[in-house]
C-alpha cells in the first residue's frame, strides 16, 4: 500500500497568486486606460504658414456616416475616406474650431486651403466608423452634440465615456447642436409661444452639460439646423434676444448652406457648412470647393463682356451636360448652384437659354435669413418675385416677352445686379425702362431651377458666364440739372452709387449745400441707386476751438463738426454718408478716421449708431440698427 | 478540445443507470458495439440458424440461445462456426416472447448476426457442442436509433457551443454599451462570467488519482424516521468493493419515532459488524454525526444520508483523495434515485448533475468546494476531531446552529485544508417529490448558505484570487438577482421603465447551457427539465433568499 504524501499544504501559493493577480490588474487597467485615451494628434495645430493669406475657409458637415449604405442614403466609410483623401491630395489642411476661432477673432494665421470637418448629433457610428478613419488619416474634426441623447443614454448615440476618449485623442472638439435642437419645433402649439426662449435656453443647457461632463474641454461653438436658423432670424425682439443669448455663450455659430465656403471676413456667428451628400464623389467635392472658395473675376461697367465661364454644380434632380450645354430636367425639379456667387453682392450673369417645357427660375437665397428672390417664368413671361416683410412670396414685376418664346430657339439672357437693382436684358435688349428694385441688397448663392408644371420641366443652358460687377460711382451736384439727371439715367445700368455733393469742410468752416432730397429719393427708388450724400473735406480744422458764428457756415472743431454733420444727416432720408478725404494728406486722413471712430464709440448707446467702412481715400458711414 | 467523446471520458460511468434492480445488469465501459448495455434475458431459447453462404433451400440448423439481449447473446450449436462469420437466426415457435429480444425476432423473423468469438463450453456439453458469442447486425431501425443516439450528443455539443458564442456576443454588448446602464451591465456581465467560468473550470477538473491508498474508513449514517430507506442504504454500503476489514459502519438513530431502529437491528443481524447508536430523543443530525465520529476508529469518516444508496466502488473512489494529507474533506457525486417520479424530481435530476459536475467540480479545481453534501461526504477524522466541539456548539445570531451541518463542517475544513470533489464516487439519493417539501428544503439550504457564506467570507479572500473572487460573486448574486428581476420585469408592468426581453433571453441562454450540458452527457430527454428548472429558480426560488435572510436565525428544519 502506498504511503500518503508527506507534502504539507500551505497557502503560500495562493498569496503568490494574489500578488500576480493584483499586478496583472494594475498593468492591464492602467495600460488599457492609457492606450484607450492616447493622444493621436498632440496639442498645437500645425506649422501655419504665416505668409499664407486665407481667403476662405471650407466647412463640411456630415450627418451620419455608416459602415455601409447599400441604398445610398448615408455616407459610408469608404466614401468618407475617399473625401478625406481627395481633400488631402488637393492640398487642403484640416483645422479645428479653436484654430478657426483664433483666426476670426485674433487674426492668427491658418494653413493654406483650410477645411473644417464637422459631424452632427453624435451617432455611435461616428465613433465606430469615423474615428478610426480620422485616426489613420490624422485629421481633425468637430462633433456637434444633441445632448438629450446623452441625457437619455440612448444606445444609438455616443455617451460621455467615448466622447471623453475622443477629446483626449486630440482629434475631436465637441460643440453643441442644442439639447433637443430641432425637436423643439415639434412641441405642442401652446408651448410654441415661448419657443424662441426655449431655443436659447436649450443651447445653454447643452453647453453646460458638455462642459460639465467633459474634462479639459470647453464648448465654443454651436450649429443650427435650418428650421431653427430661420426661426431665430425672424425680425422680432424675441429672435434678437435669442441671438444675443447664443452670442453671449458661444464664440462660433454654424448654419447649413449649399456653399460651405466662408470668406475670411465672415461673421463668426454665421459660418456656413456644406451638408455633404452621400452621392458626391471626392472629385466632385473638390470641384465644388474650388468653385466655392475662389472669388469670381471682376468686371467693371463698360466691359462686362469679359466675365469668365461660370462653374455651376449640380444640386439636385436630373442634371446632365451634353456638348457644353447643361440640361436640367425637372422631376419635380432639377437644380444647379453657382458656388462662387456668394462672394459678391453685385454681379453680372449671362447665359444662352432654351426653355423647352415647365418653368425655370434663377434664384438667390440669403444664407442668414434664408429668404429668397427669384426671376424666371415660363414661355409666356418673366416674373420677378421676392419674400415680403411678412414672409410671403410677392411678385414685384411681370415682364412679358416681346413675343411668345419658341421653345426650340435659343435666347440670350443677361442679368446685372447692383445693390438693390436688377437689370434684365433679353436677347440683348433691356427688359423694362429702368432696373427692377429689390427690397434689400441681396447676397447669397445663385441657383438655376427647372420646375415641372403640367409637363416635365426641361431647361437648356449654355455659354454661362459670371463675374462680380463693379458699378460706377457718380458724383453729382446736390441740386442737379435736368440734363444731368437725364445723363445719369441714360447710364443707369452702370451706376451703382450716386454721391450728391452736400457738405464741404474747409478747416473750421462747414458749408452745407441745399440738396434736392425728393429728386434723389425718386431716383434711388427708380434706378435702384445707392444715394450717399458727399461730405468733402478740403482741410482739417485747427485743434483750438473757434466759437465765432458766421453766415452760411458753422465754425467748429473736428469732433463738434462731425456731430453737427451727423445731426444734420439724421434729418435726411439717407442711410449713409460718403466722406471724401482725397484732398488731404495721409496723416490728416488718419485724424478724420480716428475722430469718426471716437464719435462712434461715444454714440454706442445713443441714436443714431453707425458703422464706418474705410477705403483708401474715403469713408462710408452707414447707419445701423440699434 | 471539447467533444462529446472527451466529455464522456471525463465523466466515467456516464452511462445513465436504470436503477439497481435484480433482473438487469449494467455495463460499464466500451463502445456501443462491443458493450452489452441492454438488459439481458436469463432464459434459454431454442432457435434455428443458417450460416451465410449456405443453400437457402437446405434445412436450417438447430441451436439454443442464452444470455440474450438486444445486442446479442450466446449461441450454442452442434457444428463449429467460423469467427467473424455471418449467420441468420430465428426463434422457434416454442420460444417465448421476451422484451429483451430484438423486435424482429419476437415476430419470428430471421435476423442477421455475426459470430464474435468462441466461448469455453460447459462441462456437460464438452466436445459435443460449441458456444459462440455473437452480436446482432443492426437493422435499419436499430441503425437509425443508434445513429440518432450517437448524434444527439454531437448536436447537443454543437448547440452548446453556439449558445456560448451567443452569450459571448451579448456580453460584448455589455462592455460596448457599459456606461449606458452601468449597474445592469455589471450585473449581466459578471453573472455570465461566473456561470461560464463554472463550465470552463469544470472542464479542467480531474478526479483524484488512484494511488492505492486504503485507510480504515468509518461510514456513519445518522437519521431520524427513515424506516423506508435505511435498509437499502445499509445493504448498498455492505455491497461495497472496499475491503471489509478496512470498513467500519456506524448507524445512528436520532430519536426516531417509527421503526427505523428496528430496521437497523435487523440489518445488524445480516451484517454483524454494524454498530448502532441510539438517541432516546432527537438531538439533531449534527449530534448524530458527532457521536459517530467519536465512536469511529477509522482514519476517514464517510457520512452517508439515510436515503442515499452508494455505488459499489463509491467508498474506494472517495478515499483515494485523502492520499494527499492536505486534503481535509472529499465530496462525492450524487444522482437522483427517484428522477422518473414527476416534474419536480426530473428538474432536480438535472439540477443535481449541474450542481455536482459543474459547480463542485469548478470549486474543486482550486480545492475550495464550499459544501460537501450530506449524501456522500468524507472527512479526515483527525481534522474533524480538532473542531468537533466547536462545530457542535456553533451558534449564529443568538441561536444554535441546527441545520446546515454538512456545509458548516465543510467550512471548518475549508479554513485550513483543501476540500475537493470526486465525480467517480457516486451515490443515488432520494429527493423531495412534493413542492411543499421541496420549498422547505430549499429555505433550509439557503439559510445554511447565508450563515456559512458569511463565515467563509472572512477567510476565503486568502485563497486563490480566482476562487476568492468567484466565491464572493457567488454570495452577491443571489442577493441582487431579485432586484434585477424586479427592475427588468416587474416594475415595467407598473409603468416604470421598459420591459427587458433581453433579461428573459439571457436567463433562457443560461438555462439552455445547463440543459445542453446534461444532454451532451446523457443524451436523454431529461435535459429539457434542466432548462425549466433554471427558469423556475430565476423567477420563483430566487425570492426565497430574502425570506431566508430574514429568518436565518430560526433554527428548525422545516422538512420534518
Amino acid at each position: 500500500m502506498e504511503q500518503p504524501s508527506t507534502v504539507v499544504r500551505s497557502f503560500r501559493r495562493d498569496r503568490l497568486a494574489w500578488l500576480f493577480f493584483v499586478l496583472f490588474l494594475l498593468v492591464s487597467i492602467s495600460g488599457g486606460s492609457l492606450w484607450m485615451n492616447r493622444t493621436i494628434i498632440p496639442e498645437g495645430l500645425y506649422a501655419a504658414n504665416t505668409e499664407t493669406q486665407t481667403t476662405a475657409i471650407a466647412v463640411l458637415s456630415y450627418e451620419h456616416v455608416v459602415e455601409k449604405s447599400p441604398d445610398g442614403t448615408h455616407v459610408d466609410r469608404a466614401r468618407f475616406r475617399e473625401h478625406l483623401q481627395a481633400l488631402r491630395n488637393d492640398g487642403f489642411h484640416s483645422i479645428n474650431l479653436s484654430a478657426l476661432s483664433d483666426f476670426l477673432y485674433n487674426g492668427k494665421a491658418l494653413p493654406s486651403k483650410p477645411v473644417l470637418i464637422t459631424f452632427d448629433t453624435g451617432y455611435l457610428d461616428t465613433f465606430s466608423v469615423v474615428d478610426p478613419v480620422l485616426r489613420q488619416e490624422k485629421w481633425r474634426a468637430a462633433l456637434f452634440l444633441k445632448t438629450i441623447r446623452q441625457e437619455n443614454r440612448d444606445t444609438h448615440f455616443l455617451y460621455w465615456d467615448r466622447l471623453q476618449r475622443m477629446v483626449n485623442s486630440g482629434i475631436w472638439e465637441i460643440a453643441s447642436y442644442g439639447h433637443q435642437g430641432t425637436d423643439l419645433l415639434s412641441l405642442e402649439t401652446d408651448q410654441k409661444d415661448s419657443l424662441l426662449f426655449s431655443i436659447g435656453s436649450d443651447y445653454e443647457k447643452s453647453r453646460l452639460l458638455i462642459d460639465q461632463h467633459l474634462k479639459n474641454h470647453r464648448v465654443t461653438a454651436y450649429a443650427l439646423s435650418t428650421p431653427i436658423h430661420s426661426k431665430i432670424e425672424e425680425a422680432t425682439e424675441e429672435s434678437r434676444l435669442t441671438r444675443k443669448t447664443l452670442k453671449s455663450s458661444y464664440l462660433l455659430g454654424f448654419v447649413d448652406d449649399p456653399i460651405g465656403s466662408n470668406p475670411s471676413s465672415s461673421d463668426p456667428y454665421h459660418l456656413r457648412r456644406l451638408r455633404v451628400s452621400p452621392s458626391i464623389t471626392g472629385e466632385q467635392l473638390i470641384q465644388h470647393l474650388h468653385a466655392a472658395m475662389n472669388p469670381p473675376s471682376e468686371v467693371h461697367a463698360g466691359n462686362i463682356e469679359k466675365a469668365e465661364a461660370a462653374q455651376w454644380l449640380p444640386l439636385g434632380g436630373a442634371v446632365r451636360t451634353e456638348a457644353n450645354t447643361t440640361i436640367l430636367e425637372g422631376s419635380p425639379s432639377a437644380q444647379i448652384i453657382l458656388t462662387q456667387s456668394h462672394w459678391t453682392q453685385d454681379w453680372v450673369l449671362e447665359t444662352d437659354l432654351k426653355m423647352h417645357s415647365g418653368q425655370f427660375w434663377l434664384m438667390q437665397t440669403a444664407p442668414d435669413t434664408l429668404k429668397k428672390w427669384r426671376i424666371g417664368g415660363d414661355l409666356s413671361a418673366l416674373y420677378l418675385q421676392h419674400f415680403s416683410e411678412e414672409g410671403l412670396m410677392e411678385t414685384l414685376a411681370r415682364i412679358p416677352f416681346p413675343e411668345k418664346m419658341d421653345h426650340e430657339a435659343w435666347h440670350h439672357l443677361r442679368i446685372i445686379k447692383r445693390g438693390q437693382g436688377l437689370s434684365v436684358e433679353w436677347d440683348h435688349k433691356p427688359l423694362g425702362e429702368h432696373p427692377y428694385y429689390l427690397a434689400i441688397p441681396w447676397r447669397g448663392a445663385l441657383q438655376w431651377v427647372a420646375w415641372n408644371t403640367e409637363q416635365p420641366a426641361r431647361l437648356h443652358l449654355a455659354n454661362q458666364t459670371f463675374a462680380a460687377f463693379r458699378a460706377n460711382t457718380q458724383v453729382v451736384q446736390a441740386y442737379p440739372s435736368p440734363e444731368t439727371v437725364q445723363s445719369l439715367v441714360k447710364d443707369s445700368r452702370d451706376i451703382g452709387t450716386v454721391l450728391p455733393f452736400w457738405i464741404e469742410i474747409n478747416g473750421d468752416t462747414l458749408n452745407t449745400l441745399p440738396m434736392d432730397h425728393d429728386l434723389f429719393l425718386i431716383l434711388s427708388r427708380r434706378q435702384a441707386w445707392e444715394i450717399l450724400p458727399l461730405v468733402r473735406i478740403k482741410s482739417t480744422p485747427d485743434i483750438r476751438q473757434v466759437n465765432a458764428p458766421a453766415p452760411h457756415s458753422q465754425i467748429s472743431s473736428m469732433p463738434s463738426l462731425l456731430n453737427d454733420i451727423l445731426n444734420a444727416f439724421e434729418k435726411t432720408p439717407w442711410k449713409g454718408l460718403y466722406f471724401d478725404f482725397s484732398l488731404l494728406d495721409t496723416l490728416q486722413q488718419r485724424q478724420w478716421v480716428e475722430a469718426l471712430e471716437t464719435l462712434q464709440a461715444h454714440r454706442k448707446d445713443i441714436s443714431p449708431q453707425f458703422q464706418i467702412t474705410p477705403s483708401s481715400t474715403s469713408v462710408i458711414l452707414t447707419l445701423t440698427h440699434q | 478540445m471539447i467533444n462529446a467523446q472527451s466529455l464522456r471520458k471525463k465523466n466515467l460511468g456516464s452511462i445513465k443507470t436504470q436503477g439497481l434492480g435484480q433482473n438487469h445488469k449494467v455495463a460499464t465501459q466500451g463502445t456501443l458495439r462491443t458493450q452489452r448495455i441492454h438488459a439481458r434475458s436469463s432464459k434459454t431459447l431454442s432457435c434455428l440458424y443458417r450460416p451465410e453462404k449456405t443453400d437457402p433451400n437446405a434445412d436450417p440448423l438447430e441451436g439454443t440461445l442464452t444470455d440474450l439481449s438486444l445486442g446479442g447473446g450466446i449461441l450454442q450449436v452442434q457444428e463449429p462456426l467460423k469467427i467473424g462469420m455471418k449467420i441468420r437466426i430465428k426463434l422457434t415457435p416454442s420460444s417465448q416472447d421476451d422484451k429483451s429480444l430484438p423486435k424482429k425476432m419476437r415476430f419470428g423473423q430471421w435476423v442477421w448476426g455475426s459470430v464474435l468469438r468462441k466461448l469455453a463450453s460447459s462441462e456437460r456439453q464438452a466436445n459435443t457442442s460449441y458456444d459462440y458469442a455473437f452480436s446482432f447486425s443492426d437493422d435499419r431501425e436499430q441503425t437509425y436509433r443508434h445513429l440518432v443516439n450517437k448524434s444527439i450528443s454531437w448536436v447537443a455539443l454543437l448547440s452548446f457551443i453556439l449558445v456560448i458564442i451567443n452569450v459571448l456576443y451579448l456580453k460584448s454588448n455589455n462592455i460596448y454599451y457599459f456606461w449606458y446602464q452601468p449597474l445592469i451591465n455589471i450585473y449581466s456581465f459578471t453573472i455570465s462570467a461566473y456561470i461560464l467560468s463554472r463550465f470552463i473550470l469544470a472542464y479542467f477538473y480531474k478526479p483524484p488519482k488512484e494511488k492505492g491508498y486504503r485507510p480504515l474508513v468509518t461510514i456513519v449514517i445518522a437519521c431520524k424516521n427513515e424506516e423506508a430507506s435505511i435498509r437499502q442504504t445499509l445493504d448498498c454500503i455492505y455491497k461495497s468493493d472496499y475491503p471489509s476489514d478496512l470498513m467500519e459502519v456506524i448507524s445512528v438513530d436520532d430519536g426516531s419515532t417509527d421503526r427505523t431502529y428496528q430496521e437497523m437491528e435487523r440489518a445488524q443481524k445480516r451484517y454483524p459488524t454494524l454498530k448502532l447508536i441510539r438517541f432516546e430523543k432527537n438531538l439533531g443530525k449534527r449530534h448524530g454525526m458527532a457521536a459517530g465520529a467519536r465512536q469511529a476508529s477509522g482514519e476517514i469518516l464517510i457520512y452517508v444520508d439515510s436515503d442515499s444508496f452508494l455505488r459499489k466502488d463509491a467508498v474506494r473512489k472517495l478515499v483515494r483523495g485523502f492520499s494527499d494529507p492536505s486534503v481535509g474533506a472529499v465530496c462525492g457525486h450524487a444522482v437522483v434515485e427517484n428522477a422518473h417520479k414527476n416534474l419536480l424530481t426530473k428538474m432536480q435530476e438535472v439540477r443535481y448533475f449541474i450542481a455536482f459536475r459543474i459547480v463542485k467540480a469548478a470549486e474543486s479545481v482550486f480545492s475550495v468546494v464550499s459544501c460537501c453534501s450530506g449524501c456522500l461526504a468524507a472527512y479526515r477524522r483527525s481534522y474533524v476531531m480538532e473542531v468537533l466541539d466547536t462545530w457542535l456548539g456553533q451558534r449564529f445570531l443568538g441561536s444554535d446552529a441546527t441545520f446546515g451541518d454538512d456545509r458548516s463542517l465543510t467550512n471548518y475544513m475549508l479554513k485550513r485544508f483543501r476540500v475537493i470533489y470526486d465525480t467517480e464516487a457516486v451515490c443515488a439519493t432520494v429527493v423531495p417529490e412534493k413542492f411543499r417539501q421541496f420549498f422547505k428544503q430549499q429555505v433550509r439550504w439557503k439559510k445554511s448558505w447565508i450563515r456559512e457564506s458569511y463565515i467563509a467570507s472572512k477567510f476565503m479572500w486568502m485563497r486563490n484570487p480566482i476562487a476568492a473572487i468567484f466565491f464572493y460573486l457567488g454570495v452577491v448574486f443571489p442577493i441582487f438577482s431579485p432586484i434585477i428581476l424586479l427592475n427588468a420585469l416587474i416594475f415595467p408592468v407598473f409603468g416604470y421603465g421598459d420591459l427587458s426581453f433581453l433579461y428573459v433571453y439571457g436567463v433562457f441562454l443560461m438555462a439552455l447551457l445547463y440543459g445542453l450540458f446534461y444532454l451532451i452527457q446523457y443524451a436523454n430527454r431529461f435535459w429539457i427539465y434542466g432548462v425549466l428548472f433554471a427558469f423556475f429558480y430565476m423567477f420563483i426560488l430566487v425570492w426565497q433568499t430574502y425570506y431566508a435572510l430574514l429568518t436565518v436565525n430560526k433554527n428548525h428544519w422545516g422538512t420534518r
